[in-house]
């Protein structure tokens, strides 16, 4: 019997208003338990609002299930607690002044107790690399030491399914290696929505490209991809075009 | 070289400071003693008549809640300065208003009473911000039976009254440089609508944010919680005299 999906959408249509064009259409796919996929796109392609529709915050027709939990009014707070959910920018979703409590946040949702919650946040900080930072204020914070605690926050809780809005972006070199190992060793499905080629061939075997809210291409080889972009992406994602588990 | 558009940054830099900052004998008190002192004091402050005993109950509480805080100067001398300067032309046309019909001796009293006031309960608004840490604050509102999604909301105003400052600094310091000390009042004049559909729009996401983040939710733990003691009741018994002087001074005749 194969196992629940981690995510699936059925036939999805996104539109924000009701006189507004889609910007998504008829999109399906499903995502397994510990899959990662990068869902590939240029601007304005749909991504991220197929992330927000997948937590019930954008207007959508067709059907979406996190883990077997159809997302509607009634199921929608539910479904938000099963996903860990990177913003894009960062600075968006940091609601709390320090660190270390915003991280705690997703802890406490979950119903840890409030010391508790701080401890393990602190501890996940430090497993980031963020340890001096987890009591400063946020505001005296890089934007990738931001990127990592948006992060922390959304991993903290251990959600079974991560929707992360372009994780690499403003990350430096080494920064990005360090978040290509952390995912590759975690066990949640994982939907990536970026336009980082290099950094989703080197995390993702499977490539899903949006192209004017259409569901372009889905499988293991980004080939379409670089065909639709260019050289640039050529050159990007050869780094890491070689043999995948 | 003086940076441009430095009163931001500073502001900036004093809100995040602010915070459990202070260092007086009121931090000993719990959360939502503290909470409620600065309540206490802000309407002693509020409540009597601008007249002899009703100004010095008033300064009293003002001065007396700041000293049991004991914020640092810097602290307090900035937001004061700000309150005096931002109410004082409220102040004057008050009173000019009073002016017309009752002579200037009431305009002056008007204008007086206002900005006394506003500095007073700047100060106590100031002194009680720098007795709690964030997660005291929350855990003070939580005892004090404030519903949650209001004090999360709280919580989300003043966290975001921060980031909004370090924004304002530095699109005054985008302003200063793409101007080149040219075209800076012209670039100022567009900064409403530029700015105001970027706020809006930080708004919606965050607003997305904290949906999706189970900020408010009912069923979240509160801060950690501390009981209420002997010490806070005592603490709180001079502060209630004076609300009560004020009162009596204001409705008693």
């Amino acid at each position: 019997m194969n196992p629940v999906p981690a995510l699936e959408l059925g036939a999805v249509t996104v539109r924000w208003h009701l006189r507004a064009a889609p910007v998504l259409r008829g999109v399906s796919f499903s995502l397994a338990p510990g899959e990662r996929a990068a869902l590939l796109g240029l601007n304005g392609s749909g991504k991220t609002s197929l992330l927000l529709a997948a937590v019930g915050v954008a207007p959508f027709e067709g059907t979406i299930r996190v883990a077997g939990t159809a997302v509607g009014p009634d199921t929608v707070e539910q479904v938000r607690r099963r996903v860990g959910f990177l913003f894009h920018p960062p600075e968006d979703q940091l609601l709390l002044p320090r660190a270390v409590d915003d991280v705690a946040l997703a802890l406490r949702r979950r119903g840890d107790s409030p010391r508790e919650a701080r401890r393990r946040a602190a501890q996940l900080l430090a497993e980031l690399g963020l340890a001096e930072v987890d009591g400063r204020p946020l505001a005296e914070l890089s934007h990738g030491q931001k990127q990592r605690v948006a992060l922390a926050g959304a991993l903290a809780a251990g959600p079974p399914l991560l929707l992360l809005d372009e994780p690499s972006a403003g990350l430096d070199p080494p920064g990005r290696r360090h978040l290509a190992r952390l995912l590759e060793a975690l066990p949640a499905a994982t939907l990536i929505a970026t336009h980082d080629l290099e950094f989703a061939a080197r995390v993702c075997r499977r490539f899903l490209l949006l192209h004017d809210g259409i569901l372009f291409h889905d499988g293991p080889d980004p080939q379409p991809v670089l065909s639709l972009w260019g050289e640039d992406a050529q050159a990007g994602a050869g780094r890491h075009a070689g043999p995948r588990r | 070289m003086r940076t441009p558009y430095r009163l931001p940054h500073r502001l900036a830099a004093l809100w995040r400071e602010l915070w459990g900052c202070g260092r007086g004998p009121a931090m000993q008190l719990s959360p939502q003693a503290r909470l409620a002192a600065g309540g206490m004091a802000l309407a002693a402050c509020l409540l009597p008549p601008p007249a002899g005993v009703g100004i010095g109950v008033a300064v009293t509480a003002a001065a007396g809640w700041a000293a049991a805080c004991g914020p640092p100067a810097k602290v307090l001398v900035l937001p004061l300065a700000g309150a005096v300067a931002g109410l004082l032309p409220v102040a004057v046309l008050a009173g000019v208003g009073v002016g017309w019909d009752a002579g200037m001796g009431a305009a002056l009293g008007v204008a007086t009473e206002l900005a006394l006031r506003g500095a007073a309960a700047a100060v106590v608004a100031v002194a009680t911000a720098a007795t709690v840490t964030p997660a005291e604050l929350e855990a003070g509102l939580a005892a004090l039976g404030v519903p949650r999604p209001v004090a999360a909301l709280l919580l989300q105003i003043l966290h975001q009254t921060g980031v909004l400052l370090e924004e304002v600094g530095r699109v005054g310091i985008a302003l200063t440089v793409r101007s080149g000390g040219r075209g800076g009042v012209r670039l100022a004049a567009a900064l409403p609508e530029v700015w105001l559909p970027r706020l809006l729009g930080r708004a919606e996401r965050v607003a997305v944010a904290m949906q999706v983040r189970g900020v408010g939710e009912a069923e979240l733990a509160g801060g950690p919680q501390s009981p209420w003691r002997r010490r806070d009741t005592l603490a709180l018994l001079p502060l209630g005299v004076l609300v009560v002087l004020a009162a009596a001074l204001r409705w008693g005749g």
